[in-house]
């Protein structure tokens, strides 16, 4: 079967988010629903300090999931902007890392779509209230 | 000689040290970088540093002492995670109604850092402002119209996990301050040079400084 463009594109997500680089993430809908699945987690990012305007690195993790990966309940109420969702992915990425929580940052929306094929989730670090 | 805009500043930063408890942490200088991490939570900064002196010109004698305008600045950093009921998220046997509940209750870390922020403001108002502070832990006569001004609170820049809020205040206040070294001392104080119109008398005029005339008659 020949694939078009945006066909090849998702198809490729099996790579480039759920191949040799893969991370377990287990994210929790406010319906109260987990699903557990591979994906990018991506934990510095270079910044630019705004009060310098010098680089720097922050601990900011990112986490990127393949749409076509989520359970059918969670690809039914893919994350929006202003949900709570909690997140746990690995502390760090190496091998045994204990679990680190963290929830969807209100102050950034979810990036990606339907077209895209992904998701990208920006995290906000959480603690016991 | 220390002037005394450096010893309120000293007692300004004893003050706040003697009454942080574990609620903030003073530094008496400014710091360059603070990690989000450093100042989660109770760890909260209060930075205290001398920021702007004025001297006006009009209000010092000619050996002093000389009237100091001072301004200390006191900028406050916090930072907050997102606070959630992990204990039931982390649960696998909690139901997703447990789940829900717990989910709705989650306070984002921007709120949470707002409040904080407002929190360690008020504590350093309190402290400062209240009565007993009004000359500063030191003598009357040394520093006057201690005063916070204003404060400002900065725009949250979303970086990083947790969310980092800064502010700042100012506090003023006046002192007299004095320079070393020997004295001047003043001749007289300083006389109108009349001229002598009438022709029935001589005058010679014997000195001429710019502080005093001496005129004589003959």
């Amino acid at each position: 079967m020949t694939l078009n463009l945006r066909q090849l594109a998702e198809s490729d997500l099996s790579f480039t988010l759920e191949g040799d680089f893969k991370m377990l993430a287990t994210i929790t809908a406010p319906s109260g629903i987990s699903d557990t699945l591979y994906g990018q987690v991506l934990y510095d990012t270079l910044s630019v300090n705004p009060d310098t305007g010098e680089p720097m690195v922050v601990n900011n993790p990112v986490v990127t999931l393949r749409r076509s990966s989520l359970s059918a309940s969670l690809f039914a109420a893919i994350p929006q902007a202003g949900e709570k969702w909690f997140i746990r992915i690995p502390s760090a990425p190496t091998a045994g890392a204990a679990l680190a929580d963290y929830v969807l940052n209100a102050d950034r929306p979810p990036e990606g779509g339907a077209s895209i094929g992904f998701i990208r989730l920006y995290l906000q670090k959480a603690e016991q209230s | 000689m220390t002037m005394n805009f450096e010893t309120i500043r000293d007692s300004v930063v004893a003050i706040l040290e003697a009454a942080e408890g574990t609620d903030f942490q003073t530094i008496s200088f400014q710091r360059q970088r603070k990690a989000a991490s450093e100042v989660k939570g109770d760890n909260r900064f209060v930075q205290v540093f001398y920021n702007m002196g004025s001297f006006p010109a009009t209000s010092g004698a000619l050996n002093g002492p000389y009237k100091h305008a001072i301004t200390f600045q006191l900028d406050f950093t916090v930072s907050q995670p997102a606070k959630v009921n992990l204990s039931v998220l982390k649960d696998d046997d909690a139901t997703a109604a447990d789940k829900i509940t717990a989910l709705a209750a989650m306070q984002e870390g921007a709120y949470l850092a707002d409040r904080s922020l407002d929190e360690l403001f008020r504590l350093v108002y309190q402290i400062i402002m209240q009565p007993a502070n009004i000359t500063l832990n030191l003598e009357p006569d040394v520093v006057t119209s201690r005063y916070i001004n204003n404060f400002q609170k900065d725009t949250p820049v979303p970086n990083g996990e947790l969310v980092i809020l800064t502010g700042s205040a100012t506090l003023t206040c006046q002192t007299q301050e004095t320079a070393e070294g020997p004295t001047l001392d003043v001749i007289a104080d300083p006389t109108l040079v009349q001229t002598l119109t009438s022709t029935d008398i001589e005058t010679e005029l014997l000195e001429d400084t710019t502080s005093q005339t001496v005129l004589e008659t003959t």
